[in-house]
Parts: C-alpha cells; structure tokens; sequence
C-alpha cells in the first residue's frame, strides 16, 4: 500500500501542465487614441505566451491626415523590443506584428514623429492552479494503475489487488479535485475601491477660437495627491472627454496617454467662450466616473462649426422620471459599425448643465470579445432609453460610425415635468 | 501489536510530523517585482512581505542593465483602496546599484502600491511597484 500512495504522490508531483492547457489568456485590447489629428483605435491582439508574436490593428478613421506611425512595443525598465511601421493612407485598419518576449506590463508606443501615446498592456501569464494539476495528475495516476491491474491480474494472486486499490485511490483524488475546484476560487485581492481623482487641464498656450491647442489632462488621486495611473480601458479607451463648445458643437475625443497620469489632446475650438469638458474614467477597483471641467478661449478667427445634419432624430415627448425611447436615424442602409464597442452613443447635456450623461447602444455580445470595426453590418436606427430627471432644456447628440467616419446628429428636447422624480 | 508494526507506526509519525514541521517553517517565498521608470530599470524584493515592518530591497539599473547609484532613493507606501499616503522612507545603498528600506512599515493587509523614486542629478524618476499583504 505505501507503494500505491508513493506511486500516487510521485504521480501527482511529477505532472506539469499539460500542452493543452496552455490555451489563450486574456482577450483583444480595444483602445481608442486621439494622437494629434488622428483618431486612431488601436487593437493589441491577446498573445498566447512569451516569446510570442504581438499583432497589433491600428484603425484609421475619416479625416485622419495621411502619414507613417511607428508603433513599439515596450517592456516596462526596458527598451523596446520590437518596433514596425503603420503606413496610414485611407481609412481602415492597419495591421502590424511585433513581438513581446517576457510576461508582464508592457507598453505599446504610437509615435507620429512629434507625439508618443503610451498604451498600458500586460502580456498575462498562464498559471496552473492546484486543483487543475491534481485532478489531471489523479486521473492520469489511475490509468497507470489500471494499465499495471490489467497487467497483474491474469497471472493470480492477491498482488493485482495492489493496483487496483491505486485506481480507487487516484480516481478519488482526481475526481475531489475537479469538484472541489468550483470552491476554489484565483487567489484575487477584493479591490473594494478607490478614491476619487482630481482633474487639472491646462493649455500650453492661450487657446484661441479657430487655432489648435495641446491641452495636459493631469489625473490626481484626491486622497494622496499623487498621479493617478491606474486607468483601466473602458468603453474602449482611457479617457473619454466630451466637450461641448458654447454654440453646442460637441467634439469626443480620447486623450492619448504620455506617461504616468499625463494624457494629451489636440482641441480645435471654433469659438470663444467657454468651453466646457466632462471626462469618463474607470480606476483599478473603483468604478467609473465622471469629472468636469472647462476651458476658456479666447477670441481669434471664429471658423463655423460643421456637425452632420444627415439623419432624423425622434425622442418623442419625453417627461421627467419617465424612462424616455431616443432614436437617431442616421439613415441609408443598415451597415453602421460599431464606435469604441458599442452601436451608438449618446451624449446628454442640460438643464443648464446641471446633468452631463453618456448613453450607450450595445452590440450583441460575440465569442471571444467585442466585435471590431471591420463589421459593418449594424442597423441605421439606433435607439436609447433613458430616464430625464428633470424637466428642462436638454442638449443631445447621438454618435455612430459608418465608412471609419464619426457621424453626429444633434437635437434639442425639451422635458416636461411629470410626477415625482424619483 | 508486533514490534515490526510498532516501528512502522513511529516511522510514519516521524514522517507525519517532519512534513508538517518543513510546511510550518517554510517561509513564503520573497517576492521580486520590477517596473521600469524612462531611463531606470527598477527591481524591488520583499522578503516574506506581511504587516508591520518590512525590509524592501531595491535594486536600481539603467536600460542597459549597468547599476546605478543614484542621489537618494525612497519608497513610499500607499494604501491604494484606502488612498492612505505614508511617509517615505529612504533606502540606504548596500552597494552600487542596491538598496534597502529597512524597515517599511505598512500596518494593515491589502493591497500595497510602493513607488520607488530614484533622484539623480535634480530628476526624479518613479517606479510604482503593487505588493499584497
């Protein structure tokens, strides 16, 4: 017997992961980066272990200037391994290999020769859990056992009863293992959340209606004081930033990351006035949320402001506390694709601006992730349900893509007061 | 019981309470992290890391792999959940390359964010390191 359960400990000591365990980990990284004048979505492709191929998609988007983007893959306290080229000539995705050879944090660098973006991106690493290696070790102890019973058995005797004691005793191992393993759950730390962040933006130069100017979004930790660089990417990117300028003309941008709680944008104003900004953020453990802020500019030479006009919008009369069906017709066929994930947005601004949202029209959900850009396949008519608070003036634009351009359709709706908000 | 059975039987005990005593004594493993700063390539180890007073090893190089000795290095814990900020404390050299902060004090389990500065020649540059307890 104690040959049977050292046969069973060696067994069980001896398994490593088996090939087929070594399966994919992680999914594809949607991340959307305005890097200069170009709105770019980068797709980091998950990675099956290091040293590994890393394919990365940049998609180009209607309007982006032409150009080369040379993109990099960088390990943290290293320089960078790989690096490729992205020639951008028309709108559509672009796609790249480079190659990662460690575990861990990486980042992913997009230089446009005068700016670098920095995505954060980890390559994971498998790790077996103990179960797993017990219950295959179990399993694969009781077909040796059986093997050495079969063997043994013909030739009599009370020896064959040997291993097959082994069978029972690996079969049980095994068989516990599996089923404990629901029990066991990864060794995670409950992240019960974060403190909330503190926005600063400040232009590098006056801003002046009809000039660009690069605006530093600086994230602050409102408890420490400290840079906050724990963004995860949400609705396919860092920081989402609205902006709405004071005769309504909306520009949604995502930051482009530069380095530890630093992001950097491009804003084109096309009047003086203020302008004014809400970013969406989600930190590591501590939801989303949502910040304001505004930037004031001054006067220069005022440019009109174009927004798409092609499309109808129906919202219907809506009432305060009563949840309200938006949809924008965008028109022509059904071959919308999906925007940073999602079929359509929807950006909601008033009373004043008492209340600044983001509505959201889902995809379907797909095996193995979100569905990219290239599917272009989804309906013209793209629906919201949401509940208007208060009665008053509201500011609406909804957002949706089609040909890798960002359609907008705004409209204004005016809330009747209804019952007693809820 | 036969002798033969009675010196089986302490045989396994003796096994029994070996096992348990190697398990009991076996120390967690130390924990080795790196992150990277723009020019510093920053390697941290936590020698069995738990609450109280912890001796954190940095070991600080260039991208080429070469030590650096730097002006001062600090860690600074943080309570990433609680946003509770703790007093640096500096790392003395062991020899090129190599510090200590000994000991870094950090009360309470959860999950620990060390940013490790490194300040050379009036830059400072910052490694930030996730460590549970």
């Amino acid at each position: 017997m104690r040959l049977v359960v050292a046969l069973v400990l060696l067994l069980l000591g001896g398994t490593t992961a088996a090939a087929a365990d070594g399966g994919p980990v992680g999914a594809d990284l949607h991340v959307a980066q305005t890097v200069g004048e170009r709105e770019l979505t980068v797709v980091i492709r998950r990675t099956d272990g290091a040293p590994a191929p890393l394919r990365v998609d940049v998609v180009a988007h209607a309007g982006d200037p032409g150009g080369v983007i040379r993109v990099r893959a960088v390990p943290t306290g290293a320089r960078a391994v790989s690096e490729a080229a992205v020639e951008l000539r028309q709108p559509g995705p672009v796609g790249v290999s480079l190659s990662v050879d460690r575990f861990g944090a990486w980042e992913l660098e997009l230089d446009d020769g005068t700016h670098v973006a920095r995505i954060p991106f980890t390559v994971p690493e498998r790790i077996t859990p103990a179960w797993e290696r017990t219950a295959f070790g179990g399993f694969v102890a009781a077909g040796v056992f059986l093997l050495a019973a079969l063997v043994m058995a013909p030739r009599g005797g009370r020896k064959a009863l040997v291993p097959a004691a082994g069978v029972v005793a690996s079969v049980a191992v095994g068989i516990t293992a599996a089923l404990l393993s629901a029990t066991v759950g990864p060794k995670a730390v409950v992240d019960t959340g974060r403190p909330p962040v503190a926005l600063a933006v400040t232009p590098d130069s006056e801003a002046k209606a009809g000039q660009g100017v690069w605006l530093s979004l600086d994230w602050y930790d409102a408890a420490t004081g400290r840079p906050v660089d724990d963004l995860l990417v949400h609705h396919g990117a860092l920081v989402h930033l609205a902006i709405i300028s004071p005769n309504g003309t909306p520009t949604h941008v995502h930051p482009m990351r530069v380095g530890p709680g630093r992001y950097r944008i491009l804003y084109k104003p096309a009047e003086p006035g203020r302008h004014a900004m809400a970013a969406e953020i989600a930190r590591a453990g501590g939801g989303q949320q949502q910040i304001r802020a505004e930037v004031e500019v001054a006067p220069g030479t005022s440019q009109k402001s174009t927004v798409d006009n092609t499309g109808k919008v129906d919202t219907g009369a809506p009432v305060a506390g009563r949840p309200a069906t938006l949809t924008a017709d965008f028109g022509g066929p059904d071959d919308l694709q999906p925007w940073l994930g999602m079929r359509g947005h929807l950006i909601l601004v008033g009373p004043g601006e008492t209340l600044w949202a983001h509505a959201h029209a889902l995809t379907s959900p797909m095996a193995g992730g979100q569905p990219d850009e290239s599917v272009a396949a989804y309906p013209a008519k793209v629906s919201f349900t949401f509940t208007f608070p208060t009665p008053g003036r509201y500011r609406l634009w909804f957002q949706a893509e089609r040909d890798y351009r960002i359609l907008t359709l705004p409209a204004v709706v005016d809330v009747a007061p209804g019952g007693s908000p809820r | 019981m036969k002798p033969r059975g009675k010196a089986l039987l302490a045989g396994v005990v003796v096994a029994l309470v070996a096992v348990f005593a190697v398990i009991w004594t076996t120390r967690d493993k130390p924990v080795e992290l790196t992150a990277g700063t723009a020019s510093y390539a920053v390697r941290l180890t936590v020698d069995s890391p738990r609450i109280g007073g912890n001796a954190v090893l940095v070991e600080v190089t260039d991208l080429a792999g070469a030590p650096v000795v730097a002006d001062e290095v600090t860690v600074e814990p943080v309570m990433a959940d609680m946003g509770h900020a703790l007093t640096p404390v500096p790392a003395t050299a062991a020899a090129p390359g190599h510090y200590r902060a000994d000991p870094t004090d950090l009360p309470m389990a959860g999950l620990w964010e060390l940013t490790v500065t490194v300040r050379r020649d009036r830059a400072s540059e910052h490694a930030v390191f996730t460590l549970v307890i």
